[in-house]
């Protein structure tokens, strides 16, 4: 497996705790404790998710608070955004194709 | 040699699969690789007595930390997968909440936590080891790869004034 950024946010964002921990913090910063309370889950386990995040580069934790709290980074998500959008454009291409291939049909589609 | 062989096994089987894969496929030569700080002191108690001093989390909070740190605990669940919350306060009020899960107990001899906040993140393993009326402690902080070595120097430092604060507090009360 490769060791490179896109790989790492995708393997990061590859469980549904650590996705609704990035949705959390799109609302804004906030601590681990604060993350913990509605997942129902222990803060060891919250703190690994977020460390996950944090290696992944998907977070980032603030130094001097005693709480150190969790933001969110745009970064990877963007990287995630423009590979996606490659495949977009190809499949956007392909279906203007196809669209301009039914309509060349249609004149001899059947009629009655 | 035995306890980082032990570390590795609870390490592995402690991480899921996508980090434990990331961990391993990670080059060798790089800053992926962890530290350890180690301590080690020979205590005039019994085995039982210093394994007593950090398992009884009302002797615990009195010693625990480095010189001039006072301790207010939350939770003390000494059992596998249970938690030890706390909030350590230093001699300016400044307050780090810590949050740190126990991995193994074998009572006497051995205790093992994963410290996960705040700041660092490390697997400590506390060894106790009777040598005739005396008792062997070590310490030994496994830290995860990519954290900064550089700390070693202070960790050890702080881990000697932890000891010097445990042998006092056997002292005063035994």
């Amino acid at each position: 497996m490769s060791n490179d950024r896109l790989s790492q946010t995708l393997t990061a964002l590859a469980d549904p705790t650590r996705r609704a921990i990035l949705a959390r913090l799109s609302l804004g910063e906030t601590s681990v404790t604060e993350l913990a309370e509605p997942f129902d889950m222990s803060l060891p386990a919250v703190s690994k998710h977020l460390k996950v995040l944090e290696k992944a580069g998907l977070i980032s934790r603030g130094r001097e608070a005693q709480w150190r709290p969790c933001r969110l980074e745009p970064g990877p998500l963007k990287e995630v955004d423009a590979w996606i959008g490659e495949y977009r454009r190809m499949w956007e291409a392909r279906l203007d194709r196809l669209d301009a291939y039914l309509k060349t049909l249609k004149p001899q589609g059947p009629t009655n | 040699m035995r306890v980082r062989t032990d570390f590795h096994t609870l390490w592995t089987t402690k991480l899921s699969l996508q980090e434990r894969k990331r961990m391993t496929d990670a080059p060798m030569q790089d800053a992926t690789t962890g530290f350890q700080v180690v301590n080690t002191r020979r205590l005039p108690f019994t085995q039982q007595q210093v394994f007593q001093a950090f398992a009884d989390p009302d002797q615990l909070m009195i010693w625990w930390g480095p010189e001039g740190f006072t301790n207010r605990f939350q939770t003390f669940d000494l059992r596998i997968g249970g938690q030890w919350l706390f909030t350590m306060i230093n001699d300016t009020g400044k307050m780090f909440d810590n949050v740190k899960e126990f991995l193994e107990i074998e009572a006497p001899e051995k205790i093992v936590f994963r410290h996960l906040e705040p700041m660092h993140d490390f697997v400590m393993t506390i060894l106790t080891e009777a040598v005739g009326a005396h008792c062997d402690l070590t310490w030994i902080m496994d830290f995860v790869p990519g954290s900064d070595a550089d700390m070693e120097p202070f960790l050890h430092n702080a881990n000697e004034q932890n000891f010097d604060r445990l042998e006092a507090h056997l002292t005063n009360t035994l």
